[in-house]
């Protein structure tokens, strides 16, 4: 596995003014400069980058070594030399010495390119707080568990997703039932009026995201979804500084599996819903398909938290678009014996003293 | 000589005939008598009675005999309250009982009383109202402002059947007074009024007047329903929960307390899990994307089934239905019935 790599080139943003390097800042939606404080638009730093392009292409990182398994590469960091290490599914990372970004351009270049990307909205300090306010109504997390010292790290990453838009068609078959009932004299009727139900029709799902990087819980990319896909504006490099980035390594039939399953569940309840007038219905079969009408291969911005808990690693996740924190928290066991025992102890009193009382006025 | 002999003979004889004759003419006076006695005291007997009242207007304390305090907000219905002797039991202003049914239901009445230490009075008068409500006033002021009870106990316990003959709608109801609320629950008075009504809607008076006594003393029999027990009187005879009579659910709070404290813990350990599985796309439709264009509905069969709901009226129904009158005095009745 000892094969030679072809050299990568890490892409770094420079600001146009001091040649400091310079970041994405999420709260300004602009590009800004750290040492001399200038914000630029991305066609602004387009603009300048143009210029220093040809000297900028001269530079190229030289790979160092590739280990005999997965592919680490490093680069040479362009502020300071040092030697950058990223595995192979690290798009953007940073440097350990000097601490700047580092683009591995060629992880997102070719069929790796992105479509599109939603740029960072929420800061690091967002992803803290939101953290730190995880105990607001959750009585049964374990004391201290959100303190900001447990925080064994926290970066914002753009995760790879891929976005399909899946039309859905074909017919949902169900048995319905309706079920009358009236009263004459001293009887009581019931009536079952039994059906076979058809509704089918056509349904556009558009957007639907599928996580692409297996280093990323699926189920962790579900819960902080939605995104506001009317964000989404055309990829750039530019827009990765100052945040990590992966590429892809999971698409075909076992991505879009997981997108048209989510639309066929849902064309079901659809059509099942549309079916009002029945008391009770009971699909018994569909010849519902999906066709994948578009695929988009997006960068989608998330803060991910690692939270160490009495040795034991916790991941959160902030949807950095909508502010949405997710992530499942350690329940105290002490906590929930108290907690039933306190509940249990108080809503029997009161049933004790409803019933006196009910008793008392001759209920 | 011998003339006079034979005619003091004669008049020896013709004064014994007419003596014998005198004799016999007493007899049959006598006869016809006893005749004229009996048939007056059939027709006594088959004459309707007619109660009658006395004036307490000029009474001590308008002839209020019990512990109901006279204020200006009972005086009317006191002076309205007819005054009768309360030795009579049988109340008929109406004219409907026979003197021999009256003398029949009063012993009965008597025997009631003797019996179960409660009066059991029957009242009928023929009564114009617009509600229900207006029967039970008239009943239990009847009761209150006349004497029943006074001898028994400080509740002055009793039962009275009032049957209003007014023709365009006649009701009848029972009242019960003092313990006898406990003992003659509203199940058992709706039960009671059930059982009388084709007597009484038929004016077979003193066949459904026995059967409600009968009724009564059978209940009286079988001791307080158990719906009742737990409940005491208090001083103004009114019914209340007997509180030492309580017995804390235990069992059943345990079960509340116990299925509550489950639900919420579970509630609480749902809240510190955030990441699940998204099995669904409907965040990423419109409305107008969805397009059903195929509908079927195809009847297949259909099928009826029915049961038959019971009506008794007997089972349902709560333990007691209590009221006050105008005395401030308690009272219990059934449901009343119409006929």
């Amino acid at each position: 596995m000892n094969e030679k790599v072809v050299d990568e080139q890490a892409l770094e943003n420079k600001c146009p003014s001091c040649k400091a390097s310079i970041k994405f800042n999420p709260k300004v939606g602009k590009f800004k400069c750290e040492y001399c404080g200038s914000e630029f638009t991305l066609e602004e730093l387009q603009k300048h980058s143009d210029n220093a392009s040809t000297e900028e292409k001269n530079k190229k990182e030289e790979k160092v070594e590739k280990d005999n398994f997965d592919a680490y590469v490093s680069y040479k960091c362009e502020s300071c030399g040092a030697e950058i290490v990223a595995d192979d599914q690290t798009a953007a990372t940073f440097c350990v010495y000097c601490g700047n970004t580092a683009i591995l351009k060629s992880k997102l270049s070719g069929q790796f390119t992105p479509d599109k990307i939603i740029p960072f909205k929420k800061e690091k300090q967002d992803a803290i707080t939101a953290f730190k306010g995880l105990s607001k109504g959750r009585p049964l997390m374990p004391k201290d568990f959100n303190s900001e010292k447990n925080i064994e790290k926290i970066k914002g990453v753009y995760i790879p997703f891929w976005l399909y838009d899946i039309n859905v068609s074909g017919d949902l078959t169900m048995n319905g039932d309706i079920v009358t009932t009236w009263t004459s004299g001293d009887t009581h009727y019931t009536k079952t009026d039994k059906y076979l139900v058809v509704r089918g029709g056509t349904m556009d799902y558009h957007k639907i995201p599928v996580d692409g990087s297996s280093r990323f819980d699926n189920d962790i990319m579900n819960s902080i979804e939605p995104f506001n896909f009317e964000e989404l504006i055309p990829y750039n490099h530019a827009y990765l500084s100052g945040f990590y980035a992966e590429k892809y390594d999971e698409e075909g039939e076992k991505v879009y599996k997981e997108a048209s399953e989510r639309a066929l569940n849902s064309t079901r309840d659809k059509l099942k819903e549309s079916a009002t007038r029945y008391t009770t219905k009971i699909v018994t079969g569909d010849t519902l398909e999906t066709k994948e009408t578009k695929k988009e291969y997006a960068m989608l911005p998330v803060w991910m938290v690692n939270v160490k808990y009495n040795d034991k690693m916790h991941i959160f996740a902030m949807n950095a678009q909508t502010g949405e924190f997710i992530g499942n928290i350690p329940l105290d066991k002490k906590k929930a014996v108290l907690y039933f025992i306190i509940i249990f102890v108080i809503t029997f009193v009161i049933a004790i003293i409803a019933s006196f009382v009910f008793f008392a006025i001759g209920g | 000589m011998k003339k006079k002999i034979f005619l003091s003979i004669l008049i020896v004889i013709l004064s014994f005939t007419m003596i014998s004759v005198y004799a016999d003419e007493g007899d049959t006076q006598d006869s016809n008598q006893d005749a004229l006695d009996q048939l007056q005291e059939i027709n006594e007997n088959n004459s309707f009675i007619k109660t009658e009242t006395k004036d307490r207007s000029s009474l001590s304390n308008l002839g209020v005999n019990k512990k109901w305090k006279i204020t200006d907000n009972n005086r009317d219905n006191v002076l309205r309250t007819k005054y009768v002797n309360a030795d009579e039991k049988i109340y008929d202003f109406s004219g409907v009982i026979k003197k021999s049914e009256y003398e029949d239901l009063r012993k009965k009445a008597l025997e009631f009383k003797e019996k179960t230490n409660m009066e059991i009075i029957i009242l009928i008068d023929d009564l114009p109202y617009t509600s229900d409500s207006e029967n039970e006033d008239y009943a239990s002021d009847f009761y209150d402002y006349n004497d029943f009870g006074l001898d028994l106990d400080k509740n002055y316990s009793g039962v009275l059947l009032f049957r209003n003959t007014y023709e365009q709608d006649p009701y009848y109801n029972i009242y019960t007074f003092g313990e006898a609320q406990l003992y003659f629950s509203y199940n058992r008075l709706e039960n009671t009024l059930d059982d009388i009504y084709n007597s009484l809607h038929n004016h077979l008076y003193y066949m459904g007047f026995n059967s409600f006594i009968d009724s009564m003393s059978n209940y009286y029999d079988s001791g307080i329903p158990s719906e009742m027990n737990g409940y005491t009187l208090d001083e103004t005879g009114h019914l209340k929960r007997d509180l030492k009579s309580y017995k804390p659910p235990y069992f059943m709070a345990t079960i509340i307390a116990f299925v509550t404290s489950l639900i919420i813990v579970l509630i609480l350990i749902k809240k510190n899990k955030m990441v699940m599985k998204e099995t669904r796309a409907e965040k990423y439709i419109n409305k107008d994307d969805i397009k059903i264009t195929n509908k079927q509905d195809n009847f297949i069969s259909s099928h009826t089934t029915h049961y038959t709901v019971s009506s008794s009226s007997g089972s349902s129904g709560g333990g007691f239905s209590s009221s006050s009158g105008s005395s401030g005095g308690g009272h219990s009745s059934g449901g009343g019935r119409h006929g």
